[in-house]
């Protein structure tokens, strides 16, 4: 006995705009959550991602925006809409994060590939550090490390949401990691600096 | 292959091969780099695994339910299908009371009209708008609210929530007014009323030219 494939994007958008309710509730059950945490990734706030998440589907049933199938995939378009829902969020100062924050300038430091200091990231706060390292990058990389590593967006989608050619996201992906690792590694160094001081008497 | 080749190029996949691999094995720097970026690229993976039940709240859906039956229809429900003959004659009749009502009635000016809001901001206002419409039932019909055909009348101390939102013209033709069939395409404001149960129960456009 074959179980049926669940129906694809493109079938659930079209039977929902026949006007069945439910095909447009099980797209957006599909995608509701990875757009989300992109807005909440991007913003740094829950309230801004709600907005952004139903307007990206208020903008899907009023069908205002243009969905094309050759020029990508419908979760690809949902990620542009909220990429650019988010920017006017941030451009208003209703988000909690700036638009770009200036941690791109901080001082660089290399970082030897045995001095990982992602090596215990199943601790809690390892990866509470790194969920502010990336709430921390500049826009533009916190965008395509947000869709490509934590949502696993394809480089193809990601390229038609955040309207930019594969090879630029393809480098960008790179740039950010390796910002990430630079302010991991700050952070690990400073922590461990801040460890290695001795407490001083003080003569009152 | 060369540096800028490798990272120009480079797949997404942790473990690459052919002449990328060729190139790790012949470049430390690149090598070293790679690892590195893997190791964030599992971090990652684990911050994703982490977040993945994170989700909008319910209300969101419950929003986005009601919007999508206003776009797609006032107080469409295929369960009413077999009933299109009587919608049609209750359509008709509520026209014709709508006719009557409005010829006897002095036209009064509305007093403090309310301002148009964003959508975001109506659709927004369904939890928080129970107190416009708190009084439900009598009072509401009394401030212009048309009842919608084939679905029952909220009671007198019944909770109501009103959302003002954008709808097609066509729309109004469903509560028995005539319109443009030119303009039946062109949004028009309307405040619905909608019961506990979410069902849309009455109706006023806030547009009058038809």
């Amino acid at each position: 006995m074959t179980t049926p494939s669940p129906e694809t994007d493109d079938e659930l958008l079209m039977r929902m705009r026949n006007g069945d309710e439910q095909a447009f509730v099980s797209l957006y059950r599909r995608r509701q959550g990875a757009i989300y945490r992109f807005a909440m990734h991007m913003s740094g706030s829950a309230p801004a991602a709600e907005d952004v998440t139903q307007e990206v589907f208020l903008a899907l049933i009023r069908d205002d925006c243009g969905y094309d199938p050759e020029r990508g995939s419908l979760s690809a378009y949902l990620f542009g809409i909220a990429r650019k829902l988010v920017l006017r969020q941030l451009e208003r100062g209703k988000a909690d994060l700036p638009l770009d924050s200036s941690s791109e300038d901080l001082p660089r430091q290399e970082t030897a590939a045995t001095d990982n200091p992602l090596v215990d990231l199943t601790r809690k706060e390892t990866l509470e550090s790194l969920r502010k390292a990336v709430q921390a990058l500049p826009r533009r990389y916190r965008e395509v490390v947000v869709l490509c590593d934590l949502e696993e967006v394809d480089y193809a989608d990601a390229a038609v949401a955040l309207g930019c050619p594969i090879g630029t996201v393809r480098s960008r992906l790179h740039r950010a990691r390796g910002l990430l690792l630079e302010k991991l590694s700050i952070e690990r160094n400073s922590r461990a600096a801040v460890g290695s001081w001795k407490p001083l008497r003080s003569f009152i | 292959m060369n540096c800028q080749e490798f990272w120009n190029q480079a797949p997404p996949s942790c473990a690459p091969g052919g002449e990328f691999a060729v190139h790790l094995t012949n470049c430390p720097t690149c090598a070293a780099a790679w690892d590195a970026q893997r190791n964030v690229a599992a971090g990652l993976r684990r911050m994703a695994e982490d977040e993945c039940r994170a989700e909008a709240p319910a209300r969101v859906e419950a929003r986005l339910r009601i919007a999508f039956r206003l776009q797609a229809g006032l107080a469409y429900n295929p369960r009413h299908r077999t009933w299109l003959p009587v919608f049609a004659w209750a359509a008709a009749t509520a026209a014709v009371l709508v006719l009557a009502v409005s010829l006897l009635r002095v036209h009064t000016p509305q007093t403090a009209a309310p301002k148009p809001l964003p959508n975001t901001a109506i659709l927004a206002a369904v939890e928080g708008s129970s107190d416009a419409a708190g009084d439900s039932g009598t009072a509401a019909l009394d401030g212009g609210f048309i009842p919608l055909p084939n679905v029952e009348q909220l009671g007198p101390n019944e909770p109501a929530d009103v959302v003002r939102l954008e709808v097609p013209r066509s729309a109004m033709i469903a509560v028995g007014f005539e319109v443009n069939p030119e303009r039946a395409a062109e949004p028009v404001q309307a405040e619905v009323m909608f019961g506990p149960d979410g069902v849309a129960r009455a109706v006023r456009f806030l547009d009058e030219t038809f």
